[in-house]
């Protein structure tokens, strides 16, 4: 049953061109000297002009017209990357880069290397003694802040501006 | 006169605002969609809904249509989609792979079938109807590499799967309908050699 399995779904692979050059090798020889082989070959080759030969199913007369009719309604959406602007998101993704680099070498500078933690293991690691406050206070926080708020009103611009445009286009 | 153009060569037509372009497209395309919406809806008036939605997407979105695939590929792909979300909103249940209830419940409603009419069918007819029986995922992928003419990747991509995954569907798939080909109509079958 197991061989039987095996033949049959290495014979389906040859079929369908995805066997290997060793196995295709190896199936062609047995085609070739095997009568077995030929046997469920040729039942399957017959399977296989079968399965294309299905009709497909037809919709009703006026599909095609109702298709039209709709599209008739609707224009085609400019391309993804017309109203994606990559240097947007390529200042997006910088300024977030900017972010954590700006904070992960704060926090460095910030550990304190002479001391040991409590915690025996590992007993060699730094205990860090950051100093958080920077987030709390400061003009640090407030300058990342008002940045975030410009590059919000600036996609908001651009969406409207994008919004506006398209209505012109309509209308004209 | 633009019926003979390639896909290739009617897109740009219609980016440029030719919808005749389009329905040449539609008209060559639309069996298979409605086939393949077919098998997963299994309800005419639901495959007609979602095969015209899919055209509609299709234009709305043609100019995110690189080519980076065959366009038969990229439309199958949003039927293939649509047709899931549409499943989904109607809450019907997607029928799993092996869910014997629904064949056994498919199986009763072939008997009617098989007692009837299957003398006046031809063989074409006998594996549209063994395909019926089929669970959509089976049904779709015979379809689509039987007669969308997609290869294992393209039905990869088109269905969210692994190739290898779409290989051992595809071949158990073949193995379910050669079951059903046999147990219904085993007078068609018997007049093919037997694996």
């Amino acid at each position: 049953m197991e061989n039987q399995k095996n033949m049959e779904e290495s014979l389906w692979d040859f079929i369908d061109g995805s066997s290997s050059p060793a196995e295709k090798a190896r199936i062609t020889h047995l085609l070739e000297t095997n009568p077995a082989w030929q046997k469920a070959y040729a039942a399957m080759m017959d399977m296989n002009a079968l399965f294309r030969e299905t009709n497909l199913e037809e919709p009703s007369m006026r599909f095609s017209k109702n298709v039209m009719e709709e599209i008739a309604k609707h224009t085609i959406a400019p391309s993804t990357k017309s109203y994606v602007n990559n240097k947007i998101i390529y200042s997006i993704g910088g300024f977030f880069l900017i972010l954590i680099g700006g904070i992960l070498a704060y926090l460095f500078t910030q550990i304190d290397y002479s001391q040991q933690g409590s915690i025996t293991i590992p007993s060699s690691l730094p205990k860090m003694n950051t100093d958080w406050s920077f987030l709390g206070n400061s003009t640090t926080l407030n300058i990342f802040l008002i940045i975030d708020t410009v590059l919000g009103l600036f996609l908001v611009d651009k969406f409207l501006q994008n919004k506006k445009d398209k209505l012109k286009a309509k209308s004209a | 006169m633009q019926t003979g153009l390639p896909d290739n060569e009617l897109i740009p037509l219609v980016l440029k605002g030719d919808q005749q372009a389009y329905k040449v497209l539609v008209d060559r395309y639309q069996s298979y969609i409605f086939t393949l919406a077919f098998r997963l809806m299994q309800s005419r008036e639901d495959a007609e809904e979602v095969a015209q939605d899919v055209f509609v997407k299709a234009y709305r979105s043609l100019a995110d249509f690189k080519g980076g695939s065959k366009f038969s590929t990229w439309l199958y792909t949003i039927a293939h989609n649509t047709g899931i979300t549409y499943l989904r909103k109607k809450k019907q249940k997607m029928v799993a792979i092996d869910d014997e209830s629904t064949f056994t419940q498919l199986e009763n409603q072939e008997s009617d079938f098989k007692a009837n009419q299957v003398e006046d069918k031809s063989r074409k007819d006998m594996v549209n109807r063994a395909i019926e029986m089929l669970s959509p995922d089976d049904a779709q992928i015979i379809t689509l590499f039987y007669r969308g003419d997609q290869s294992l990747d393209e039905i990869a991509a088109i269905m969210g799967l692994e190739t290898n995954t779409v290989k051992v569907r595809l071949f158990r798939a073949r193995q379910k309908l050669k079951e059903k080909m046999e147990k219904f109509f085993s007078e068609e079958v018997s007049n093919l050699q037997t694996v």
